[in-house]
């Protein structure tokens, strides 16, 4: 299999044309109608969020007994998302995988927009949104803090310095990209914007030499960051006494559960943004398959965690947990939820094994999509199936979705797909100059003379 | 910006050759000032640049933030308020040891970014002119500063010597037709060959 650095031979200037193309003209219809049908949606989530305000919590669908609803399955759904950006932009970075270059800018902004869409679900979920900085410990009349010993506050502090490390670790990457877009910009008014975003970026040997120092510095805190923020919210889930969460396992399910699931929804962006904005050359068919692999390798750890768990049931002898596992989620009223995760999670990415499939585009973006509903239904299965019916029978309940929380998860979609569409327009989706370093190691005099 | 002290710029297309110009440049004694479109791994070496400094402060604050989050934790679990939660000690530094962890790393990772701005001296600046527009894209720059005894005839002399493919003349009266030409006000079109559109000027010499 070809790498990128084995492309034919490629000038830097028809790199850089290639790739800032799309920032200086109109984009085509398919992103109007994306954006529009994006928009209509992010509208749902706002007036939800406005009706909920107005009402009160009592809107949606989370009650007693199951207090952790559609709000939280859909918040660590899309930290999950998050979570994968960040592993190929640090992780595979300490790793010195070089292919992660041609897809690292585009995964990490999903991460950074993903990360805000999740921000904002635990600010919905603690029911008076006004109020949420009683979440952070400040000085206060009362003498009041937050409670250090519980995994709600370290979420809390997890979230913020993973969610700020993120956003700045992107921008730093964006300023020499910045830089190249300012110096091509025609209209005044663009040259103006980019050259303030460009910090005055001139590309001097020494301001390389301290950039690429903090770039790698920002992978080595961003990588114990994002391990840790998802284990904090793990452990959030296994110190509650419900069966159904009080496994040790959690930490590393949740995280191997979000690389795969994240890298789905990597692989249903970069598929169809490659055609929209020409970059098949940059992005290849190579990336795409390499993060199949990726999501193969996680999706049967998630595989092997799902049988573990079942296995954990049936041998402590607890009939609750036994009942949780064997008799209610695969039998019980949202066993449809139950098996659509084993389908989505299990039995469909298995045909990842196959060659042809991974580098049938049509195919792989079926089964990310298929991932990607699979992980929003094994969180619901995880969080909302297990307090249902914890260990206290005479407390067992129900719950069903209600209007407004379908408005909050196609909303969350909505501003998710605004976002992203918005971001493949003003900033340059592959990472311009960390890709010359890597594609034009070689004299590309030659070339350029043929260019012109 | 106007009163920029005099230098020559030597603009290069080819990696290898501007390595080498640089290698030289600072073999014969000049001050080799070098721009590079993305980065070069080995220049440092070549002009003799330090390695960056910037781990060890980044590393310090972590752990500072590391103990300032400890002792947050300290101060209102056991100081003051302390509230017995689940028969726990007041001071229960294990389950201290995440949001102490978060506010080093967080702590870490603004100081590395304010440390990046300052030591690549970034700032935002809503009219950045380079050189030339291509210094940015795929033209590699080897700014030479003419000093005492030296002319910028000598520099581009030895410049081109060097195998650059094009020269500008800065700041003092260059040769004919090389700078000296008073910026435009807006245009900015790619020109073919770079260093030609000598109307771009400052952003070379800001330190």
């Amino acid at each position: 299999m070809s790498a990128p650095h084995d492309l034919p031979p490629l000038t830097a200037k028809q790199l850089t044309d290639d790739v800032t193309a799309p920032l200086f003209k109109l984009p085509n219809l398919i992103w109007f109608h994306g954006f529009g049908l994006a928009q209509m949606l992010a509208v749902l989530l706002f007036v939800a969020i406005g009706c909920y305000c107005v009402e009160g919590y009592g809107i949606f669908g989370t009650n007693q007994p199951v207090n952790w609803g559609n709000d939280i399955t859909t918040y660590i759904f899309w930290i999950g998302i998050a979570v994968a950006g960040t592993l190929v932009s640090a992780i595979l970075f300490l790793f010195r995988q070089k292919w992660r270059t041609a897809i690292n800018r585009s995964t990490e902004g999903m991460t950074v927009m993903a990360i805000q869409i999740a921000g904002l679900f635990p600010l919905i979920h603690t029911g008076r949104p006004w109020v949420d900085f009683w979440l952070l410990p400040y000085a206060n009349d009362r003498h009041l803090w937050p409670n250090f010993k519980s995994p709600i506050v370290w979420d809390v502090f997890a979230l913020t310095a993973y969610a700020l490390c993120s956003i700045i670790f992107w921008y730093l990457g964006l300023v020499p990209d910045f830089a190249t877009v300012r110096d091509r910009a025609t209209r005044p008014w663009q040259r103006r914007i980019y050259s303030v975003l460009a910090m005055g970026w001139r590309g001097r040997a020494e301001d390389w030499n301290h950039f690429e120092r903090a770039y790698a510095q920002f992978a080595w805190i961003s990588t114990p960051l994002v391990l840790g923020m998802h284990s904090t919210i793990a452990i959030l889930a296994a110190v509650g006494k419900v069966s159904g969460w009080h496994t040790t396992i959690f930490a590393p399910y949740f995280v191997s559960g979000a690389i795969f699931g994240g890298l789905a929804m990597a692989i249903v962006l970069l598929v169809p943004m490659r055609s929209m904005l020409k970059l098949e050359r940059y992005i290849t068919v190579d990336h795409l398959e390499r993060l199949a692999k990726v999501m193969l390798a996680t999706g049967l750890l998630v595989a092997y965690v799902y049988v573990m768990e079942f296995f954990a049931a049936w041998y402590t002898e607890s009939p609750y947990e036994k009942h949780q596992f064997l008799v209610f989620r695969p039998t019980g009223e949202w066993a449809w939820g139950f098996w659509t995760m084993m389908t989505c999670n299990v039995a469909i990415p298995q045909l990842l094994w196959f060659k042809a499939v991974r580098r049938n585009l049509v195919a792989l973006f079926v089964i990310a999509i298929a991932v990607n509903v699979g992980m929003w239904f094994e969180r619901f299965v995880i969080i909302a199936l297990s307090v249902m019916h914890d260990a206290l029978p005479s407390t067992w309940g129900h719950y069903a979705f209600t209007g407004f929380d379908w408005m909050i998860l196609a909303g969350s979609f909505g501003l998710f797909f605004t976002m992203i569409l918005v971001f493949v327009r003003v900033a340059p989706v592959v990472s311009i100059a960390e890709l010359k370093a890597l594609l034009l190691r070689r004299s590309h005099r030659k070339e350029e003379a043929d260019h012109g | 910006m106007a009163d920029a002290a005099p230098f020559v710029a030597g603009f290069y297309l080819d990696q290898e050759r501007f390595v080498s110009a640089c290698a030289a440049a600072r073999k014969a004694g000049h001050q080799p000032i070098a721009f590079t479109p993305w980065p070069v791994h080995g220049l440092e070496h070549v002009l003799g640049i330090k390695r960056s400094f910037i781990g060890r402060p980044v590393l310090a604050i972590i752990l500072i933030g590391f103990a300032i989050g400890m002792h947050m934790e300290w101060f209102t679990m056991a100081q003051d308020w302390p509230l017995n939660v689940g028969g726990k000690p007041y001071f229960a530094w294990p389950t201290f040891l995440v949001v102490a962890l978060e506010t080093g790393l967080l702590f870490g990772a603004l100081t590395n970014f304010a440390l990046a701005f300052h030591t690549c001296k970034l700032m935002p600046d809503p009219d950045t002119r380079l050189l030339n527009d291509r210094m940015t894209d795929d033209t590699f720059t080897l700014v030479l500063p003419v000093r005492a005894g030296e002319t910028a005839e000598s520099l581009s002399a030895w410049l081109r010597a060097n195998r650059c493919e094009d020269i500008d003349v800065r700041g003092a009266g260059g040769p004919a037709g090389a700078a000296a030409v008073p910026p435009a006000p807006s245009s900015t079109t790619t020109t073919g060959e770079p260093g030609t559109d000598a109307h771009r000027h400052e952003g070379v010499t800001h330190d």
